[in-house]
């Protein structure tokens, strides 16, 4: 024979809470024990008992609680969510829009003059800076020309372009370059 | 009951069919359940007419195809625990722990709040007398278990805890309700 069930495992068993394998061991030990089917018999009896009682005491829903519920949300205070909407709703939101548009039109060129007159950048500060840079040697404006340096580099191997060295020839009227 | 206090939603179509609906189909079943959770019906009531409020609110987290039952069940254990909370804050009571083992302790009733000594009093029925005996964690497992007939698993989401918690609760809620019969009987025998 199986070994009794444990105390635990009869509640289960009564509420079909059990494993299926186990429910069947149960069952084949609850034919064969007489003091386990005692404690099933007991404890299906203690069901019994409650849902005799409550269906004994039953009770039906009373209409007042109906009311009750709707008298509760009728009488809360809207979330701010819900205020919100209420208030953005067309017979409120449009003449606050219009409102606002027709402050936004007056205060406009106030708010303009208040912020006092726009600093400016004088057109020739673009033109001088355009020119000095689109020029296409920008040391052509000195008034010293560059010195070659006697250090028997050799410039013609050098990076420095030779439109910089002829200018400054020609407005210098002729330097000997060492070569 | 605190559930109608604080800001709520305007109604809306949808909203108010489905609250209507749902007291309609479940407002008897909802009220016998916090009935048996409260062992009066003015706390009854109250605990249904929140409940129905939290509804009302909390109605898009309803996931159709589940349980309503279930559902609103968790609602009025929610609340129903809150109160406890509540009461137990104000009335200083001790409310059991939940897996303590409760020995019924002679002429100390397990009854903490003032409305389960008042049940407790007024009560004749042996079997309603020892129900209001029970802390209301095993009060609730019991009604859950043997009258509504959920299943653990069910039970364990309505309570809000693991089915070994369930299992446990059950079990020493019926070993201890079998022993207050018992006492009980015997005391009217005398």
């Amino acid at each position: 024979m199986t070994p009794h069930l444990q105390p635990q495992a009869i509640t289960d068993y009564v509420h079909g809470a059990l494993p299926p394998a186990q429910d069947a061991l149960a069952y084949a030990h609850i034919h064969v024990c007489g003091s386990c089917r005692a404690e099933v018999e007991l404890e299906r009896a203690l069901t019994d008992l409650l849902r005799e009682d409550a269906a004994r005491e039953e009770r039906e829903f009373p209409s007042l609680i109906k009311a009750a519920v709707w008298q509760t949300i009728r009488d809360a205070k809207p979330t701010p969510l819900a205020r919100l909407k209420a208030f953005l709703r067309p017979a409120i939101a449009v003449p606050v829009a219009t409102a606002l548009l027709v402050g936004a039109l007056i205060l406009g060129p106030v708010g303009h003059l208040a912020r006092g007159p726009v600093p400016t950048i004088d057109a020739s500060f673009y033109l001088d800076e355009h020119d000095a840079q689109q020029a296409p040697n920008p040391l052509a404006e000195r008034t010293t020309p560059l010195q070659p340096l006697e250090t028997g580099y050799d410039q013609s191997a050098s990076d420095i372009p030779d439109v910089a060295a002829q200018e400054a020839v020609a407005t210098s009227g002729g330097i000997d370059v060492v070569h | 009951m605190g559930a109608s206090r604080g800001p709520i939603e305007p109604p809306s179509p949808e909203r108010t069919a489905f609250l209507e609906r749902a007291m309609e189909q479940y407002g008897k079943a909802t009220y016998n359940f916090a009935y048996r959770l409260t062992g009066n019906e003015a706390d009854a009531r109250d605990l249904t007419q929140d409940a129905f409020v939290r509804v009302y609110r909390a109605w898009r987290s309803f996931v159709p195809g589940t349980s309503f039952l279930s559902w609103i069940y968790r609602i009025v254990t929610n609340l129903y625990r809150d109160e406890l909370r509540r009461r137990k804050g104000r009335y200083e009571e001790e409310i059991p722990e939940d897996n303590a083992p409760q020995e019924f302790g002679g002429e100390r009733p397990l009854a903490v709040t003032p409305i389960d000594d008042y049940v407790e009093r007024q009560l004749s029925e042996p079997l309603s007398r020892s129900l209001a005996l029970l802390a209301p964690e095993q009060r609730q497992v019991v009604v859950l278990a043997d009258i509504e007939e959920f299943s653990y698993q069910e039970i364990a989401e309505i309570m809000g805890c693991s089915i070994g918690t369930v299992r446990s609760r059950l079990h020493r809620a019926r070993a201890l309700l079998r022993r207050l019969l018992h006492q009980q009987r015997q005391q009217q025998q005398r």
